[in-house]
């Protein structure tokens, strides 16, 4: 048995870093950013588009989600979700959507030969849905239950799991999409065997007919609405969730956020005994839901165990040490971005629009996590799900 | 044992530390298990075989037949073969089964499985759409795969698997970590790291002639293997409707049948035939059966 280290020829892999973009914005607003990489004949492109809550109708942060359930079932340009995914396949050229708190994303994969059929895939998909198609598909798929883990879960900011407690008709979700798919808000980054003149050219001629629908009014209150601080649902295995939604805020905030998210994962997973499990995804790089569960181990009035636990938490607080442990995984975390570009364009686009948390990770002070823990566990911002459990 | 290293690296830099972390591994005689040890070629086929077998979950019907592995020179033929089949929407199972006559809800194509070292299996996987049922998908796969052994390929077909094949090989080099595994893989299975990377001169130049002499080769109907998997009608019906006509069947057939083991082989066979009805038609024989039950 020999270990045989297996170096590939520089000319095969290439160079993995990525240098600035190029940028250029087109006239109807939408920027576009180009990181040319001719080390393969592959072409990405991923489109995204940014929403808060106060523009969802009534305030309903879960309208931005079933769009993205919708967008995610439906065909494009004349064809059915069928007919696009065969033509799609026919092609070789991969579409991924996905739909997260905050932004709608679009990413297109293909050969740099099929680039001008990709720019064309992917207008249709983002301006040329079928919406009605995926509003038929997610009337049968889903069920409207907002007694469920997965409907406590999609407030939260998780994504959807085919269950919602969301109704919009299909004329409010058509003034949705108007409202929210626009060019002048959305960025289009670039990443592969195109140069600035081919990018200019094929953006313009695919991406530069999309003509901003006119701004609907807002519908009534658009103040958000959130999860109710507590549902209770008789009946069904013992279960007793705690769950603090996705922060909005500037890069800045996000990026304790981030911080805050890694330390509790560490947290969690250092005690052996621990009587508590969390969950603490981060969405596309940025900051996302927490959710602590009780372990099926722990007797006795689990939801005052979690709340105490949760009590003796905020009074700890935590340490310089800690933060600068999370502070060396996200760095490393990031510096080994370059050799996945997927996730490196998800993270380009956003921050693009957003801004990048992880522009401000070496300024993030400790009184600043202990002050976004503080706030993330009051009861102000903690809603709970609990089944099961005598009330 | 082989390490595959993608990134921003240098033999020269990453050598001491390769040394010092798997340089102590002692050094083994190889014994069992080399590849140079094994053949590449398909040993007798141990003919066709059948399983039907309850389970919980989706119905499900699995038709595999035994390949040769990943380093036999058919193998890219079989692999454009799969892509053809079953590799995308667009392709020949999917479009007829699924788009065409809808038999099928799923249906996928996959070879080399459980691994390409050795002599594997190439796997059709469907699931039936509302109203069909897995024998009925069964024939329709088996009608499409003699077709194909009869009447080759269209050369549409295979130019969309050849790019598609083509596309997913580049594809994989894109990113660190499928780049690693698709490397390693083709080391473990094939002995040749090269073999992650597609070749005009072994996948590139195949023709509609070479598809259809490998599906006469391996797809032979008397030597697959088929497996059936759906819920047990009468311990989990799968709806209201055949729990009701699960019990007028009882009924009605331990009139005629003392042996109550074979009475209940009888219900639940015909409850498996009764799957492919539509709603309508099973709502339909449930009246009858209700009739001649009160008769």
């Amino acid at each position: 048995m020999r270990p045989l280290p297996l170096l590939l020829p520089a000319v095969l892999l290439g160079s993995l870093a990525a240098g600035e973009p190029q940028e250029f914005r087109t006239l109807n607003g939408l920027r576009v950013l180009l990181e040319p990489r001719h080390e393969r004949p592959l072409v990405r492109l991923e489109l995204r588009t940014a929403w808060e809550a106060r523009e969802l109708p009534g305030g309903k942060e879960c309208a931005g989600e079933l769009m993205g359930a919708i967008l995610e079932r439906c065909g494009a340009g004349g064809l059915n979700r069928f007919a696009l995914e065969r033509s799609l396949g026919d092609r070789g050229l991969k579409l991924t959507f996905k739909g997260r708190r905050g932004s709608l994303a679009w990413t297109m994969l293909a050969d740099s030969q099929d680039q001008e059929e990709a720019f064309q895939f992917l207008a249709h998909a983002v301006f040329r849905p079928a919406l009605a198609e995926g509003v038929s598909a997610i009337q049968r798929e889903a069920k409207r239950d907002a007694l469920s883990e997965a409907a406590f879960r999609a407030a939260l900011g998780f994504p959807m799991e085919g269950v919602t407690s969301c109704e919009l008709d299909l004329p409010e979700l058509l003034a949705l999409h108007g409202r929210l798919v626009r060019p002048e808000r959305s960025v289009l980054v670039i990443q592969g065997d195109l140069n600035l003149a081919q990018a200019r050219q094929l953006v313009s001629l695919h991406l530069g007919t999309w003509a901003p629908a006119p701004v609907a009014p807002a519908v009534g209150d658009n103040a958000p609405v959130s999860a109710p601080e507590c549902l209770r649902v008789p009946g069904g295995a013992a279960l007793v969730l705690a769950g603090s939604a996705a922060p909005e805020g500037n890069a800045r905030t996000r990026a304790v956020h981030v911080l805050l998210g890694l330390i509790l994962e560490r947290t969690f997973q250092d005690f052996a005994g621990e009587s508590v499990a969390l969950e603490a995804p981060r969405l596309e790089g940025d900051a996302g839901p927490l959710l602590f569960r009780v372990l099926p181990s722990v007797s006795g009035n689990a939801e005052r165990h979690l709340k105490e636990r949760l009590q003796r938490l905020v009074a700890q607080g935590f340490g310089a040490p800690e933060l600068a442990r999370a502070k060396a995984q996200w760095r490393a975390e990031r510096s080994a971005l370059a050799l996945h570009p997927e996730e490196q364009i998800f993270v380009r686009s956003r921050g693009a629009l957003l801004g990048d948390p992880a522009d401000f990770l070496g300024e993030i002070q400790l009184e600043e996590v202990n002050e976004a823990l503080r706030i993330r566990l009051s009861p102000k911002n903690l809603r709970w799900f609990v089944r099961g459990v005598s009330f | 044992m082989s390490l595959v290293l993608v990134g921003d690296l240098s033999l020269e830099a990453i050598q001491p530390v390769l040394q010092e972390s798997f340089g102590t591994l002692g050094i083994q005689n190889e014994g069992w298990g080399r590849r140079e040890d094994r053949s590449i070629e398909l040993a007798e086929a141990p003919g066709f075989r059948r399983l039907q077998a309850s389970m919980g979950g989706e119905p499900c019907v699995f038709l595999a037949w035994h390949i040769p592995s990943v380093n036999h020179p058919d193998f890219p033929a079989l692999r454009v073969l799969a892509q053809a089949l079953g590799g995308s929407k667009g392709a020949r199972l999917n479009r007829r089964l699924q788009e065409e006559r809808r038999f099928a809800h799923t249906l996928s194509v996959r070879l080399g499985v459980p691994g390409g070292r050795d002599p594997s299996l190439f796997l059709i996987e469907a699931k039936p759409a509302e109203g069909h049922g897995l024998v009925e998908l069964e024939e329709a796969i088996h009608s499409e795969i003699l077709r194909i052994q009869r009447e080759q390929l269209s050369e549409e077909d295979l130019r969309r698997a050849l790019r598609q094949v083509e596309t997913e090989f580049l594809m994989v080099q894109e990113d660190a970590r499928s780049l690693a595994k698709a490397i390693g893989g083709a080391l473990a299975q094939s002995g040749d790291w090269r073999k992650a990377f597609w070749t005009r001169s072994r996948e590139g130049d195949l023709t509609r002639d070479q598809l259809q002499a490998v599906a006469r080769k391996y797809l032979v109907p008397g030597q697959g293997i088929v497996a059936l998997l759906e819920a047990d009608p009468l311990l989990a019906p799968k709806d209201p409707l055949e729990e009701k006509l699960g019990k007028i069947l009882t009924v009605l057939v331990e009139r005629k049948v003392d042996d109550p083991a074979q009475a209940e082989s009888i219900v639940r066979e015909t409850l498996r035939q009764l799957r492919m009805l539509s709603l309508l038609e099973r709502e339909q024989t449930l009246k009858l059966l209700e009739a001649q039950a009160g008769s």
